[in-house]
């Protein structure tokens, strides 16, 4: 009798722990299916690519262009502003901005480096619990990223990723809401 | 038996000594979550750059990952073993700081690591810290800058163990004495 007792109590546990691995399994298959998926992404790129040229683009008032002939973009960014370059990334904002390392900011990657982006894309706002993450395709060759955090709400991610033929480019707003950030994308080009 | 007996408790008496002293071997980066790509942190202001903000030349290295404020809120480690001597906030163009003394063995001298402008502080003075562990969040100075960043020093001499000190020297300060350039000394160690 104690026997049967004991077996019912064994059994008991592992239905339980079945149930529980399997919820467990459902959770995490539901987070991968949420998850930015670059590899596939970049298949739907390769179809088109990002051909916008950079000096058919309207000049802004009180805005400057910036050219960058090593990795073939250009873009433009408000007049006082100065700008920095430290491998591949290029930093913008006024000099005083440069010691938090500048306001926007565009990062290039070859296109062999895709797989880059995904650990990129994942480690914006990874300092934040809940952060937040909304993926807007703009079309084939633009994508817009969205992270924002309950945690610290002036905290606001924007970053474009744009492909084109040689190169993978990141736009980034440093995490500040900026009305005149999609100026400055909307001004980059290919040179 | 004895004899065996006294270099045990030798040994375990040396052990207990290296403790007290938050022995430092190894040095590390401040900076740098194992979980981010490689290379996720440069510096933004280097030591001995000049700044035209303070017309003076800095005194330690900024840190940042990304652009502005991408970095806000990132963990700041404990660059080796130490005892936290200072850990409030300065006020100013400090916000919240955090210093570490560190005892180099073998040769027993001191120095001490600043991290400033941190948005929280996770320790407190006369806390014993082992290397990379979390000490405090990356800021911005309770606003002061417009941009979060972490503002590093190696400053080696102890009377600077419990002050921020001034972040900013002429080149004529007798100052610059006590400050190491934050990466050549943790490349030499």
């Amino acid at each position: 009798m104690k026997n049967t007792k004991n077996i019912l109590e064994i059994l008991s546990l592992l239905i339980v722990l079945i149930l529980l691995c399997f919820a467990i399994f459902l959770d995490l298959n539901k987070k991968d299916k949420d998850k930015f998926d670059i590899n596939n992404d970049i298949n739907d790129a390769q179809i088109e690519f990002f051909k916008e040229n950079f000096d058919d683009k309207i000049q802004y008032y009180d805005w400057e262009n910036y050219r960058n002939d090593k990795y073939k973009f250009g873009i433009q960014i408000p007049k006082e502003w100065v700008t920095k370059e430290y491998e591949n990334n290029i930093y913008f904002g006024p000099q005083n901005s440069f010691s938090g390392g500048g306001f926007w900011g565009v990062s290039v990657y070859k296109i062999s480096e895709s797989k880059k982006i995904n650990e990129i894309i994942s480690s914006t706002g990874m300092q934040f619990g809940d952060r937040k993450e909304q993926i807007i395709n703009i079309n084939s060759f633009v994508k817009k990223i969205i992270v924002t955090t309950e945690e610290k709400s002036d905290w606001f991610s924007e970053k474009y990723i744009i492909y084109s033929k040689d190169y993978i480019y990141i736009l980034g707003n440093g995490a500040i809401k900026n009305n005149k950030f999609e100026m400055f994308f909307g001004s980059f080009g290919i040179i | 038996m004895k004899k065996n007996l006294f270099s045990l408790l030798g040994a375990l008496l040396i052990t207990i000594c290296l403790n007290q002293v938050a022995q430092a071997f190894v040095f590390a980066y401040e900076v740098g979550d194992p979980l981010l790509p490689a290379g996720s942190y440069h510096i933004s202001q280097y030591f001995g750059q000049y700044n035209s903000d303070f017309s003076k030349y800095h005194l330690g290295e900024d840190r940042n990952r990304g652009t502005c404020n991408d970095d806000y809120g990132d963990n700041v480690y404990s660059i080796a073993n130490g005892t936290v001597t200072y850990a409030q906030n300065a006020g100013s163009s400090w916000g919240n700081v955090v210093i570490v003394q560190h005892i180099i063995l073998p040769s027993f001298t001191a120095v001490n690591s600043l991290y400033g402008h941190l948005d929280s502080i996770n320790v407190s003075v006369g806390q014993d810290v082992s290397i990379g562990q979390k000490i405090g969040e990356m800021g911005d100075a309770d606003g002061y800058y417009e941009c979060a960043h972490l503002h590093f020093e190696i400053r080696n001499n102890s009377s600077l163990n419990t002050t921020p000190g001034p972040g900013y020297a002429t080149w004529s300060d007798p100052l610059w004495y006590y400050y190491e350039d934050p990466s050549d000394f943790i490349s030499a160690y």
